[in-house]
């Protein structure tokens, strides 16, 4: 695969559809220096925003996030967590126009990627590793799902209903939030 | 300056595709327009219904103006010279 393929192939999948053969094309008549190439990302960065759902873009950045605080072994970095949620529901029904419903369902799926990372490690590291952090908003979805694997850790179910309705409240709240938005901005429209 | 009013400036000599946009905005603007910030600005101008694409002759597509990206131009350009006279009389006065 060529250097302008990757560049490409950068853009999301319906962009790409309209506009992919040209820029391709595009790049073939010309040098492709680091400039260009930044210029390239940076577009398709741009066009990821516009056209890929938010909870992609927010569980893919919060799977980075978990990554990260797995390898400093940094719980605090659970405080982002609810902030993104909200954000990905306001998002959610600011864009799609949708109901709240649809920023729980976006936030659930925001979150099934943020956690994924623990998934992972928890698997490979075994129960004893990992801190269970009660009272935080945040939580570990990983710590569960090993659970299901690990009947030793059952006893640990009854918090996941305290630890996760929360995360799902915080992107409905973003929903609420985005619907308001959309009320205004409409009446402004007159 | 605003690469989607370089663009519009340039489709306005007639129908162009990606690459002699780029060159022409390079002529007239001296501004090198990067493949990415090209195609952000084409686009746009595209979801805003103010160009739209052409018969394509090989595998660039021309793009074209709309109506409405004529009357966008107008506006706009007529707003810069506007702000460009007023900014020349405080000179003059300064």
């Amino acid at each position: 695969m060529t250097l302008r393929n990757i560049l490409v192939r950068a853009y999301p999948r319906s962009w790409r559809e309209e506009y992919g053969e040209e820029l391709g094309a595009m790049l073939g008549q010309r040098a492709v220096s680091v400039g260009v190439v930044a210029d390239v990302l940076a577009g398709a960065f741009r066009q990821h925003l516009r056209r890929d759902d938010p909870w992609k873009i927010c569980g893919a950045f919060l799977f980075l996030w978990t990554v990260a605080g797995d390898l400093v072994n940094c719980h605090w970095f659970l405080l982002l967590l609810p902030p993104v949620f909200f954000i990905t529901g306001a998002w959610t029904v600011m864009r799609d126009r949708s109901d709240t419903l649809s920023a729980a369902r976006a936030v659930s799926k925001a979150a099934i990627l943020a956690v994924l990372p623990d998934v992972v490690a928890v698997l490979l590291a075994g129960p004893n590793p990992v801190q269970l952090q009660d009272g935080i908003i945040c939580f570990r979805w990983g710590i569960y799902t090993a659970t299901i694997l690990r009947p030793e850790w059952w006893e640990y179910f009854p918090s996941l209903a305290r630890q996760v309705l929360p995360c799902i409240w915080v992107g409905c709240v973003g929903g609420l939030f985005g619907r308001l938005a959309n009320g205004v901005r409409e009446g402004l429209r007159g | 300056m605003d690469p989607e009013l370089l663009i519009l400036s340039s489709l306005a000599g007639g129908p162009k595709h990606g690459y002699a946009i780029m060159q022409e905005v390079a002529l007239f603007s001296g501004i090198e327009l990067g493949p990415g910030t090209l195609y952000t600005a084409i686009t746009r101008l595209v979801d805003e219904g103010w160009i739209e694409p052409a018969e394509a002759s090989g595998r660039q597509r021309p793009y074209r103006l709309t109506g409405q990206g004529l009357e966008h131009l107008r506006e706009q350009l007529e707003k810069m010279r506007q702000l460009a006279s007023f900014g020349l009389r405080r000179l003059r006065t300064a």
